[in-house]
């Protein structure tokens, strides 16, 4: 110990070492308790990748679950990594590992608070001459902590769970893009949207489109990734828009109804109806029966219905216009011919209308089908629940109590084939939230007026009291000294737990059991 | 200055270890009593022996004033003992003239070392005498005031107090005491060693080694060892700690203790834990050394409930609990 070193070299060389010490230290805590927190944080993957070989689980809650597992890791990190040691507490670390009875803290007491006397200088300079003897690297030796091993070892299990491709294993490597897995019911429902656009197609006279045939043929195949079934769904839907707008047709139908409401009622009224069949017959009838003034009041109401149909309908325009000219003219038999047209024109327009009915259904059958794409479990029952109502009118399948047990068995199998597969659906929805449409429900029950006998409500028996009236009044209060006690005397006394002891409580009990009701043996 | 207070140190320690040997040569197999008695001569405080009769109890603070050049009183306390006994009295003296006067006869008490030997049996106003002379290193008699003779030390003997015929010491003269040593049997080693010395024709005799000016400048080195504020603070959360109801109490502590450690209780721990730093070669006191003076400094401090007297729960068993609970300052 060299003497000629003076106080504050001592001190310096004090903190030095300690400063030293923690930096180690920090090192040490930090690389453990990462390790320690990660180890035990890899428990819940783990367990997640277990659970989902018998639960399969929406892609959306594995994102959830993976998230909050990241989100902890990182707090964790946070609050090890924020933790800081004071060098007062350093000092008593390694004099507890070094066996230095307090030494250093001592010293790094006094070198804090500046307290400086003979003593306190040969403690520190004795301090200094232990913390230059201080091996810090082999004092906190780092060395591979044994958790390490078992992080290491739950790190494989997870990476075998998810990435080998085993029976009994996720395989994420080998697995190929997740198929769109079309349930039994959408299967249906597929068929049933190429039955209604087969339907549409003939109702306008024309045939599906090979496009839209070999759409629909690729979706009912199932070969599709989720990715390329929704790219077809899109595609269809885009296909099945700007055709006629019937929102747009009634409206006009509406107005060209209030125009021809002078003309004629009948007429008038299947417009406003949108039966266009109908008026097309009213029409003709009308040709073969107006009289004149009904033919100059027609024909002044159809150049009013022309000029109303021009812009969004040119064609029933030019045919309104041409059969009010014939009507102006007087040439009767023009003037029926040009009605005849007119009324062709409407039933074209019938057909028209019926088929862009079925597209509007099939073009809601596709929608839900999209949804049933989705992840969102929510989406799906909204979508679910809006197409079921709007099937009912359109005709669509409808889920049949005949075919709820078949429903679902068959998307128990559906669930079960995924599973064996090892393609992970992330996205379908699972087994209970699959939906199958029987045949359509219609409502032609009509309900009946029903006769029941009326029988007047029991009536009062006279004399006879409620049973809270008289506390209804307040005449169910007893004065305290008319209550009789329901012990005797001696019963009372025998049981009066102050002068009984607890052993003998049970004895006196039976003994008063025994000897019978209360007035056969009190006397 | 480094090298004068490295041969203070050396010289403590040098003594230390004469007394020690010195009184080894007599007496077998208390080489740690030997050292708490030491402790608190240098300490300036006084001990309380507590073993059951037999022991070399007596024996050993003989030893000790034999090995020290101060000068040395012993009192047998009995029930009929008077404090007049150990403090002295006035009596009637006669002049050469023929003229009476009082003069104050001086008690055992003014000795450098004062041996009350089984202490617990005389009456509690007797043991009270000895309350000023240890504390106050000076004696009340009638309107005038004797001080003592420096370094004045107080060595009492006591049996357990379960045996008959004995009082149990008051509480304020109790806590007087700097240290309570419990002197246990003899192990076999040490008995036949002890038969070997005393059944032969010479018995082995000891030197005088230290000087009262020795001791007292042994005493101001001791004082002079400074110690850290975190250990003294532990010291501190050790004596708070038995006490009821205080924020260190164990449950143990509020089960059984009516009232925990003095402030003296704190001196003790502090000063005894310098003692014991200097005779481990150290210049700052450790929370080892604290720890070391817990049970020999504040078992006579604790005074127990009922309950706990009536569960014969001995202060130890508290002390113990509380050392285990209390965590170091930098823990």
């Amino acid at each position: 110990m060299p003497d000629s070193s003076s106080p504050s070299t001592d001190r310096e060389r004090i903190v030095q070492t300690l400063v030293k010490v923690a930096r180690r230290r920090r090192f040490v805590r930090v690389t453990r308790e990462l390790l320690h927190g990660f180890t035990l944080s890899l428990i819940l993957p783990i367990s997640l990748s277990v659970l989902y070989r018998f639960v399969p689980m929406r892609g959306a809650v594995v994102a959830v679950v993976v998230g909050l597992w990241l989100l902890g890791l990182a707090a964790h990190a946070y609050s090890v990594l924020s933790h800081k040691e004071t060098l007062l507490g350093t000092a008593g670390a390694v004099d507890r590992k070094a066996d230095l009875h307090d030494e250093l803290t001592t010293a790094y007491w006094f070198h804090q608070e500046g307290r400086s006397d003979d003593w306190v200088a040969v403690q520190q300079h004795r301090a200094a001459g232990t913390a230059r003897e201080l091996d810090v690297e082999r004092l906190y030796a780092w060395s591979m902590p044994r958790r390490a091993r078992t992080a290491a070892g739950l790190m494989a299990l997870l990476l075998t769970l998810n990435l080998l491709p085993l029976s009994w294993t996720r395989g994420w490597l080998e697995a190929r893009p997740p198929v769109a897995a079309f349930t039994d019911a959408d299967q249906m429902l597929l068929s049933e949207i190429e039955r209604m656009l087969d339907n549409a197609a003939l109702a306008q006279g024309t045939e599906l489109s090979p496009e839209m045939r070999e759409a629909l043929a690729q979706l009912q195949r199932g070969q599709l990734t989720e990715e390329q079934a929704r790219t077809e769904l899109e595609k269809l839907q885009s296909l099945l828009d700007g055709q006629l707008d019937p929102a747009e047709l009634d409206e006009l139908l509406t107005s060209m109804a209030e125009t021809l409401a002078s003309a004629n009622d009948e007429l008038a009224q299947a417009l406003s109806e949108s039966d266009l069949a109908r008026a097309a017959e009213q029409l003709r009838e009308l040709a073969e029966t107006m009289t004149d003034a009904e033919r100059e009041q027609l024909q002044a109401a159809l150049e009013q219905m022309a000029e109303q149909a021009e812009g969004s309908m040119e064609d029933l325009a030019e045919q309104l216009a041409d059969a009010a000219q014939q009507l102006a003219e007087g040439d009767e038999t023009e003037a029926r011919q040009a009605m005849e047209e007119l009324a062709q024109q409407l039933e074209q327009l019938a057909q028209e209308q019926q088929g862009e009915e079925m597209r509007q259904a099939a073009a809601q059958g596709l929608e839900q089908l999209q949804q049933a794409l989705s992840d969102d479990p929510e989406q799906l029952q909204a979508a679910e629940e809006t197409a079921s109502g709007d099937q009912s009118a359109a005709g669509m399948p409808q889920p049949g109590p005949m075919n709820q047990d078949a429903m679902s068995m068959e998307a128990g199998e559906a669930g079960s084939q995924s599973a064996e597969q090892g393609q992970g659906d992330l996205s379908a929805p699972g087994a209970g939230d699959e939906i199958e449409y029987g045949t359509p429900t219609g409502l032609e029950v009509e309900l009946q007026p029903e006769l029941m006998e009326l029988s007047e409500p029991p009536q009062e028996e006279p004399g006879e009291q409620l049973l809270d009236q008289p506390s209804q009044v307040e005449e169910s209060k007893i004065a305290y000294e008319q209550v009789e006690p329901d012990l005797t005397y001696g019963e009372a006394d025998a049981l009066d737990p102050d002068t009984i002891p607890l052993s003998y409580r049970d004895l006196v009990k039976r003994y008063f059991q025994a000897v019978g009701p209360r007035g056969q043996h009190d006397h | 200055m480094i090298t004068e207070i490295d041969q203070q140190i050396e010289q403590f320690q040098r003594n230390f270890t004469l007394v020690s040997s010195e009184i080894g040569k007599r007496i077998v197999g208390y080489e740690e009593i030997v050292r708490g008695i030491l402790t608190s001569l240098l300490a300036n405080g006084h001990v309380l022996l507590e073993g059951i009769p037999g022991l070399g109890k007596t024996k050993l603070v003989h030893t000790l004033s034999d090995v020290l050049h101060l000068k040395f009183a012993r009192v047998q306390f009995t029930p009929d003992l008077m404090p007049a006994d150990i403090i002295g009295t006035n009596v009637i003296q006669e002049g050469a003239k023929g003229e009476k006067f009082l003069e104050f006869q001086q008690g055992p008490i003014f000795a450098n070392i004062v041996l009350a030997d089984e202490i617990n049996r005389a009456t509690p106003k007797t043991q009270s005498a000895l309350l000023e002379a240890m504390q106050e290193k000076s004696v009340s008699v009638g309107k005038r005031t004797y001080k003592l003779e420096l370094p004045f030390f107080v060595l009492a003997t006591q049996n357990p107090l379960e045996m008959e015929g004995t009082y149990p010491l008051p509480e304020a003269q109790l806590d007087r005491f700097f240290l309570k040593l419990k002197v246990g049997y003899p192990d076999m080693e040490s008995l036949h060693e002890i038969l070997d010395r005393t059944t032969q024709l010479d018995e082995p005799g000891v030197e005088r080694v230290l000087t009262g000016d020795q001791l007292m400048e042994m005493r101001r080195t001791a004082r002079e060892v400074p110690i850290a504020r975190p250990i003294q603070e532990y010291a501190i959360r050790l004596t708070l700690a038995t006490h009821p109801e205080s924020p260190y109490a164990q449950p143990i502590v509020n089960q059984y203790v009516r009232y925990g450690a003095s402030p003296r209780g704190a001196q003790a721990l502090v000063v005894g834990g310098k003692i014991r730093a200097l005779l481990e070669n150290r210049v700052h006191v450790s929370c080892e050394d604290i720890r070391a003076m817990l049970l020999p400094a504040l078992r006579h401090r604790v005074l127990l409930n009922f309950e706990g007297e009536a569960e014969q729960v001995d202060p130890d068993t508290i002390l113990q609990d509380v050392l285990t609970n209390t965590p170091e300052p930098t823990e």
